[in-house]
């Protein structure tokens, strides 16, 4: 029991205006919540791997669409369109390649087996990249104007390098037998 | 009460010996945290030193599962119980969970930046349903500041908290139930390969988080206990001075 | 050290959040605390409240 019987100072009231607040907080939450669930099930970020993109080559036309693979090392040329920065590729997953030619920078982290997420759309004809010749050469190639890398949760240690970079040197080999060189 | 202990109870606040040296192991280990984080972990091999932002993400994303699951547990103790300990502790759980996932997304974001070459992506599954699991928790805060009736703000907030349970496995099984909608990766603790120093250095991360959980758990339960005491007091006090008020209006007028 | 702007700015946000919200905790538990009795704190033994 406490000996300290001086009055204290009453709990202030809630005002109308104070209770608002928390109010209109909820209803923005929900608006918002709503929002994102009805943008996740009708526009989600929904990418086909290489082999699912050549797959529906026709029934995509020249939608735009996302298209996820692994850049093939020997493929990658870099150059200009006009003034502007241009890169041509070839990815591959589930066995099928498909050429690549990305208007603007690539990614920071654009690097031979670690796969991309593209934006873009089908375009019937040849990569318009002097010196690029395509590992698929298929007579298309896929126009992307967004480049995104997906790693994976596969962490290495950088201090191994030199073992990794022989690994890689034979890897690269490999692919540029894929290349034809 | 004199002087000497109303400075006494002033400054021992929420506090207790055991709080205290909690305190102290959690702000050496931030320290040893960012000594390994910076200078001992070695860099990645593709993401190079943009691979240290996983020693302050994944602890933030792992405690954030914690806080919400033990505001679900409250919050379902609460409906079924009517246990105030566990309502108080659901809502304890919730504020600091909110923190932790609102760093779980910024970090995240700016981890995001140089490796996948976006801070965000409004179609990405994983973080959108984490964005949503943050706003329920917003929303179950609110619920809690709007006052009016305790036991159906508890009551209310409970469903809330129960509602964002659901979403739980959601966003942490999203990377493998949808692997072609996110640009996440796969959980990097389970599935992932972490070698020597990175796994020890996270490891160490989720120790220090998980004891600043602990600690700031222990302090905000005392905080909803005050205010709690705080508002039963002024009700105690009411109901005298109305009893007080009542035994003048009998008194007999001379 | 590549990317150091990037973890400047994680880890610092991420540290003076937790940082900022212990401050908070502490400041806001010693007010309280000042205006609750010491009996009705379950968690203080005598030798605290002395």
């Amino acid at each position: 029991m406490t000996d300290d019987l001086a009055p204290q100072a009453p709990r202030p009231v809630r005002s109308g205006r104070r209770r608002i607040v928390p109010m209109l907080i909820g209803v923005g939450v929900i608006v918002a919540v709503v929002g994102l669930v009805a943008n996740l099930v009708g526009g989600s970020l929904f990418f086909y791997n290489a082999d699912e993109a050549v797959e529906r080559r026709v029934e995509l036309g020249d939608e735009r669409f996302t298209l996820q693979g692994a850049p093939i090392g020997c493929s990658i040329i870099e150059g200009f369109n006009g003034e502007d920065p241009v890169v041509a590729f070839s990815v591959t997953f589930g066995g099928e390649t498909v050429d690549i030619v990305h208007f603007g920078d690539p990614a920071e982290l654009f690097q031979p087996d670690v796969p991309v997420v593209l934006d873009g759309a089908w375009i019937e004809g040849d990569a318009p990249v002097e010196g690029f010749d395509g590992v698929a050469d298929d007579g298309w190639y896929f126009a992307s104007d967004r480049m995104r890398v997906k790693h994976d949760n596969d962490y290495k240690n950088d201090e191994d390098y030199d073992q990794r970079l022989a690994e890689s040197k034979a890897a690269s080999d490999a692919s540029a037998a894929v290349c034809g060189t | 009460m004199t002087q000497t202990s109303e400075n006494a109870t002033a400054r021992t606040g929420t506090g207790s010996r055991f709080t205290f040296w909690l305190g102290v192991a959690v702000i050496a280990g931030a320290v040893a945290l960012v000594v390994l984080g910076f200078f001992a972990a070695p860099a990645d091999d593709e993401q190079r030193d943009a691979v240290r932002m996983i020693f302050v993400h994944v602890p933030s994303a792992l405690l954030t599962y914690v806080a919400f699951s033990m505001t679900a547990v409250g919050s379902l103790m609460w409906i079924w119980k009517r246990s105030l300990w566990w309502d108080i502790t659901a809502h304890a759980a919730a504020e600091i969970g909110v923190i932790f996932c609102a760093l779980t997304l910024f970090t995240g974001s700016v981890w995001g930046r140089p490796t996948w070459n976006t801070y965000w992506d409004w179609g990405d599954v994983r973080l959108v349903t984490t964005l949503i699991l943050f706003l329920i928790m917003i929303g179950y805060l609110s619920i809690r500041a709007s006052g009016g009736d305790e036991e159906a703000t508890s009551t209310r907030a409970a469903v809330v908290g129960l509602v964002a349970a659901v979403n739980l496995p959601i966003v942490n099984r999203s990377v493998e139930w949808w692997f072609d909608r996110t640009l996440h990766q796969k959980s990097s603790l389970t599935d992932g390969n972490l070698e020597d120093m990175t796994l020890f250095t996270l490891v160490v991360g989720i120790a220090v988080w998980a004891a600043f959980f602990l600690w700031a758990m222990i302090h905000r339960f005392r905080i909803a206990w005050l205010e709690r005491e705080l508002r039963v007091g002024d009700l105690d006090e009411a109901i005298i001075e109305r009893r007080a008020e009542a035994l003048h209006d009998e008194s007999p007028v001379l | 050290m590549t990317h150091l702007g990037y973890l400047i700015v994680g880890w610092g946000v991420s540290l003076a959040a937790g940082a900022a919200y212990a401050a908070r905790l502490i400041t806001r538990g010693r007010r309280l605390a000042a205006r609750v009795p010491t009996d009705r704190r379950r968690w203080m033994t005598a030798k605290d409240a002395s």
